[in-house]
């Protein structure tokens, strides 16, 4: 059996996508238009900045130069985590594979199957929609064909890479540890990925380049980014080869594409070895851990059934929104595949932690005002709602699975439990983000009334943007797919990020108006005329009323489909 | 106790479900027999409120679907032809949350919790993460849940899927006991000739979305022509004559 077969089930069941219920066929079409229209946002956006940051005399270049090693870097890490973590399971947990390898399949075209899916699986997002900023980088430098030729190359070539260390990472700890490990495997990954991460955007320094004592000896700075980053890594090859169509008067060092494509084959053809030799035996332990009980746990049920009773013999199990809740903390305390949405929640602080020194010294410099910062402070705060919010309110229906017939089948309004779970997440995370904003607020120096006005702010909005993520994904449900970090890939998980989006973007327009007017009263004793305190209040009002109207109407449809819809939804 | 009236399923162009009718006393087993396809699991998910019908009306214990669906649910127990569950939690976990959600008061949900749990035989099972289970023991833990709201209507679809024959005659005796009460039905879908005929006080034969024979064992051997024959000689009688009926009309 070669590849190709195992692959055009892949190929088949995804194109069949169009014909099943639900409106298959215009769903896609919606996606696509909506693919469409944030790729070209990406690229309008992308090329506006570029356009900007390369007309910074004197060192515009230099800069830029330095944000495509950035970005790449950034790309390189999103690649490495989603590629691991999709490892796993199309390794040992993707329910074709008991089918599969019960049949006389070889073990290359299993891995080159398998490693295909998976680097289309965990790849296509990020190299599809960071293509823009690299095409903006192309028309700022006017760059010629041969750029655009390089970049088709690169970012392929690049994103196998990723890939294969997956499958080599994923490979290794299945054989060493048993997957019922899977908890201490996870852990361990997440320390890695952190690690590299951190080390990794330390190495760039982006805040020197706004940093006035850092910039002035530009002969260092220039020095810095001609010595190039981090030499042993892709991302740089990867810069280098790109950047030397862009700059042809200082040719790059060595042969970045050669090691580029080098690097990509040694990594492949290591990953199929590692899969020859271990695979089999790290499947077949992953098995003892997949749903049948072992002699042990058979021993060891834990306490005795008199125990229990006692202990449940006692006033306190509340409400059916009460069960939910102690369910739902029940099963993501033991489910470790559920982990994995904490790992991207850390990376998503860091980044945040990480962008704001760039922020703060951009401020310290006066090249953005305190009250620009406020608003940057807000917008980001803003988007790590919007991300956090994708990947724990989103999935937070469909990851009843098909369990779901049990809560289907309560004599409780949906409306009712949906609420439930709206009230119990948007608490830790509205509590998450004020923490963030008012933490990063004082540190830029904003001042008490800007600090009080962002917690004031971000507090609607994030249960606003909770209640949107959880009611759209109670209206495109996914109750066959476990894995939370799949949930939110489809087409709901993009409404919401464009929905969501949106509603950041109209609520911070909305506080420039009464923030300013606040400001200016408490900080300089000036009282603006009643035209404008009125329309400062009813901006305020807004900005405060309309996330959660946007939340509630969200839960409702979302709540309206499922009754509707039931099992079917 | 149960009220069928009219019933239509559509999904898109193909309708599942064509016009089904029938009722089920306090106290009977109703058995729903038929072919792969014929609508049996469609008709059941509507009864427990899974999803909603195309038209048709329904009432369980008095309730309207429609009008009053909590009150209808709160009065049924449904138990699937496949027992998903949440495999992280444990058997007794799982009945607090299924308590939870019925509002159980603790008293009452410790007490049923544990004697149901004891004689299902998952007792020594209860503090045990569900995702260790076999299907046949998550079966019985559906079973479970499934009695521990005290339920006047129970609808079943496949019971003895991964039962084991204790298992099995276990359910069964479980079935019969309750009807016994007097207030509580069973409303049975089984591809286990054997155990409709063993259990089921009346038996519904449904082909391609309809009745074909509704009756008492000795209803459907008389309709089917067929006196002193088992239940799969009937069965395959009475479908055969429904398929070979709608060919007629449909040549006519």
């Amino acid at each position: 059996m070669s590849a190709g077969v195992l692959l055009r089930a892949k190929w088949r069941s995804l194109a069949n996508y169009r014909r099943s219920d639900g409106g298959g066929s215009r769903r896609v079409w919606v996606f696509l238009l909506l693919g469409v229209a944030v790729w070209v946002g990406i690229l309008l956006t992308a090329q506006w900045f570029c356009g900007r940051v390369v007309g910074i005399e004197p060192i515009g270049v230099v800069m830029l130069r330095k944000l495509l090693g950035l970005v790449l870097v950034f790309v390189l890490s999103i690649l490495t985590v989603s590629n691991l973590i999709a490892a796993f399971s199309t390794l040992y947990l993707a329910d074709d594979l008991p089918a599969i390898l019960a049949r006389p399949v070889s073990t290359y075209p299993l891995f080159a199957a398998r490693w295909v899916e998976n680097a289309v699986y965990a790849s296509w997002m990020t190299v599809l929609f960071s293509a823009p900023f690299f095409i903006a980088v192309g028309t700022a430098m006017e760059g010629p064909t041969a750029y655009y030729a390089t970049l088709a190359l690169v970012l392929p070539v690049l994103a196998t890479i990723p890939t294969s260390v997956a499958f080599v990472i994923a490979l290794g700890l299945g054989r060493i540890l048993s997957a019922r490990r899977t908890r201490q495997i996870l852990i361990l990954l997440a320390t890695i990925v952190f690690t590299i991460l951190f080390v990794l955007f330390r190495r760039l320094e982006p805040e020197r380049f706004v940093d006035p004592d850092q910039r002035a000896p530009l002969l260092e700075v220039l020095g810095a980014v001609q010595g190039g980053d981090t030499p042993w890594l892709p991302s740089t090859w990867a810069a280098e080869a790109l950047w030397g169509p862009l700059s042809p008067l200082t040719p790059a060092a060595g042969h970045p594409r050669s090691m580029l494509v080098l690097a990509a084959a040694a990594t492949f053809f290591v990953a199929g070895w590692v899969f020859r030799a271990v695979f089999f035996t790290a499947f077949s332990r992953a098995q003892d851990g997949a749903g049948q009980p072992s002699p042990d746990d058979a021993r060891t049920p834990g306490r005795s059934l008199a125990d229990l009773v006692a202990a449940a013999d006692r006033p306190g199990h509340g409400t059916p929104r009460a069960a939910l809740a102690r369910k739902d903390v029940r099963v993501f305390t033991r489910d470790t595949a559920q982990w994995t949405q904490l790992l991207l929640l850390g990376a998503l602080v860091a980044i945040y932690v990480v962008n704001f020194s760039y922020i703060r010294t951009a401020g310290q410099s006066g090249i953005i005002s305190p009250t620009g910062l406020h608003f940057i402070n807000l917008a980001l705060g803003g988007f790590v709602a919007v991300a956090v919010c994708v990947r724990f309110a989103f999935p937070a229906i469909s990851l009843e699975g098909r369990a779901f017939w049990v809560i289907l089948r309560s004599p409780n309004s949906m409306l009712d439990l949906l609420r439930g779970k709206w009230m119990s997440l948007a608490g830790p995370l509205a509590a998450l983000v004020v923490v963030l904003v008012t933490v990063t607020s004082t540190w830029l120096g904003s001042g008490l009334v800007l600090t009080v006005t962002a917690g004031v702010t971000v507090v609607p909005l994030v249960v606003g943007l909770t209640g949107l993520a959880l009611g759209l994904g109670a209206r495109f449900p996914r109750f066959a797919i476990d894995n939370a970090a799949k949930i939110a890939t489809g087409f709901g998980g993009m409404l919401y990020m464009m929905t969501g989006l949106l509603l950041l973007i109209v609520v911070i327009v909305l506080a420039v108006a009464p923030t300013l007017t606040l400001q200016h009263w408490l900080s300089h004793d000036y009282v603006a005329g009643p035209g404008r305190i009125a329309g400062s209040i009813a901006a305020a009002i807004g900005a405060c009323l309309l996330p959660l109207w946007a939340g509630r109407r969200a839960v409702r449809l979302g709540a309206a489909h499922l009754e509707r819809q039931g099992l079917n939804a | 106790m149960i009220t069928v009236e009219e019933l239509h399923k559509r999904y898109g162009s193909f309708e599942a479900v064509r016009g089904i009718s029938f009722r089920v006393e306090p106290g009977e087993v109703f058995g729903f027999l038929g072919p792969n396809g014929a609508g049996k699991t469609t008709t059941m998910r509507i009864i427990a409120g899974l999803i909603q019908p195309t038209s048709g009306r329904i009432t369980v214990d008095g309730h309207d679907i429609a009008s009053e669906p909590l009150a209808a649910k709160a009065a049924t127990s449904y138990i699937p032809d496949r027992p998903f569950l949440y495999e992280k939690l444990t058997a007794f976990e799982f009945l607090q949350f299924v308590g939870g959600l019925h509002r159980l008061s603790h008293r009452d949900l410790a007490r049923r919790g544990g004697e149901l749990l004891e004689r299902f035989a998952l007792g020594r099972w209860a503090d045990g993460l569900i995702e260790n289970f076999s299907h046949g023991m998550k079966q019985r833990l559906v079973f479970c849940a499934a009695l521990l709201t005290q339920p006047h209507l129970l609808v079943v679809d496949e019971p003895m899927v991964g039962l084991d024959p204790a298992g099995a005659k276990l359910v069964k005796e479980v079935m019969r006991e309750q009807c016994a009460s007097g207030r509580f039905s069973v409303l049975l879908s089984t591809h286990g000739l054997d155990v409709a005929e063993e259990v089921c006080d009346r038996i519904a034969i449904v082909r391609k979305g309809k009745i074909a024979a509704l009756g008492t064992m000795d209803e459907l051997r008389d309709r089917a022509d067929a006196p002193g024959s088992d239940l799969e000689q009937i069965f395959l009688q009475l479908t055969r004559e429904a398929a070979e009926g709608a060919a007629g009309a449909t040549e006519a």
